[in-house]
């Protein structure tokens, strides 16, 4: 098996732990599991990331009480979306302005979300929802970060 | 014994003065021993008394058909898991059927305020929905007469169908009734209070007391 799909995967199993965990409660304003969907979609091929996000949404959802399993239909949805973007605009950029059109497609994933939860659970607060996008964006963006740095720091010591 | 003429009366007057402390002495114990005395028995006459008002309130109870008080008893459990979607507030417990949980028994955190209630109890687990979860609904008390259902919103909570909101104030205590029991948890305070011309009810935020759930803990009344 690929090793980048294990990584991937054990990176995602993480993130929703912690979801589960809540360490610092409900302090953080965030879901670490649909950053995950983010990495699964960069990281991995179309057919992968979408089992693996269907995957992730059905163990998402059996800690939910509804009979109906909506995550593991809007992960793989979020999949192909990012999928679909990222062709269309990133394809043959500078590594720049493909960082800075991740960040914008990251940013509109989290801002569907934000619509999609607030509408299944028929709560809607702008304030909070806003403060939702922006914490979650930022942990990605450190993420993300701290990934590359790994990832840097893992090629220059081999 | 002849040698000695004054030995049976200097015998006696030595008893006689060895025995006056102790003979003072015991009547300073005796004195202490009655007034003991005395207060156990106004002690006991005060239970039988309480005792009577206990039995005349359990009457009256059941004349009026109200429920009786019963006593209640607290359960320590700590949370699993969390709900993994940030628009829920809800998690799942350590303790079950098994452990006497029940559907609708009410959570606290350490200092006696509310934390939530529990919807669902399997035989080893339960879970539990916090205050400021959209589906938490109980009744909760502003002051002595104002009453409303105390509804989650994330944020916190909202006060809803409140019809006489005009003494209400920012910063009163909203507080809520334990079924089956006389005791009484603090839940928040009032953080906002408005009304609209078109509607019949008031509309009260509420500031819970609890709401970043950092501790593990939680404490089910029973």
């Amino acid at each position: 098996m690929n090793i980048k799909i294990i990584k991937v995967t054990l990176l995602c199993i993480i993130l929703l732990l912690f979801d589960l965990i809540r360490p610092l409660g409900y302090s953080l304003n965030s879901e670490l599991a649909i950053l995950g969907i983010f990495f699964l979609a960069y990281n991995l091929d179309l057919n992968h990331s979408l089992l693996l996000a269907a995957f992730l949404g059905l163990c998402k959802d059996s800690f939910s009480l509804d009979r109906f399993s909506f995550s593991a239909i809007e992960f793989p949805l979020l999949c192909i979306l990012i999928y679909n973007l990222s062709s269309l605009f990133i394809f043959n950029r500078r590594p720049s302005q493909a960082m800075f059109i991740k960040s914008i497609i990251v940013f509109f994933c989290l801002l569907l979300h934000a619509v999609y939860s607030s509408l299944l659970n028929r709560v809607f607060d702008f304030y909070w929802s806003l403060s939702f996008i922006f914490q979650s964006y930022l942990i990605w963006f450190m993420i993300n970060y701290c990934l590359k740095q790994l990832v840097i720091y893992e090629k220059t010591r081999n | 014994m002849g040698f000695f003429p004054l030995k049976q009366p200097l015998k006696a007057l030595f008893l006689f003065l060895s025995d006056k402390p102790h003979f003072l002495a015991k009547s300073l114990y005796q004195q202490k021993n009655q007034n003991l005395e005395s207060e156990n028995l106004a002690l006991k006459l005060q239970i039988k008394e309480l005792e009577h008002f206990a039995h005349e309130n359990q009457s009256l109870r059941k004349a009026l058909k109200l429920a009786e008080a019963k006593g209640i008893s607290i359960q320590a459990a700590d949370i699993i898991t969390f709900s993994p979607t940030n628009w829920r507030r809800n998690a799942f417990l350590n303790k079950g059927v098994n452990d006497n949980v029940n559907i609708g028994d009410i959570a606290i955190d350490e200092n006696a305020n509310l934390l939530g209630k529990i919807v669902d109890a399997g035989n080893e687990t339960s879970q539990i929905f916090f205050a400021d979860d959209p589906e938490f609904k109980s009744t909760a008390f502003i002051g002595e007469h104002t009453f409303g259902l105390l509804s989650g919103n994330l944020t916190g909570a909202k006060l809803l169908y409140v019809e006489d909101g005009e003494n209400i104030n920012s910063g009163d205590t909203v507080w809520m009734l334990i079924p089956g029991s006389q005791l009484i948890i603090d839940v928040g305070k009032v953080r906002n209070v408005q009304k609209n011309d078109n509607s019949l009810f008031w509309d009260i935020e509420v500031s819970l007391f609890t709401r970043k759930h950092i501790s593990k803990r939680v404490f089910l009344i029973q």
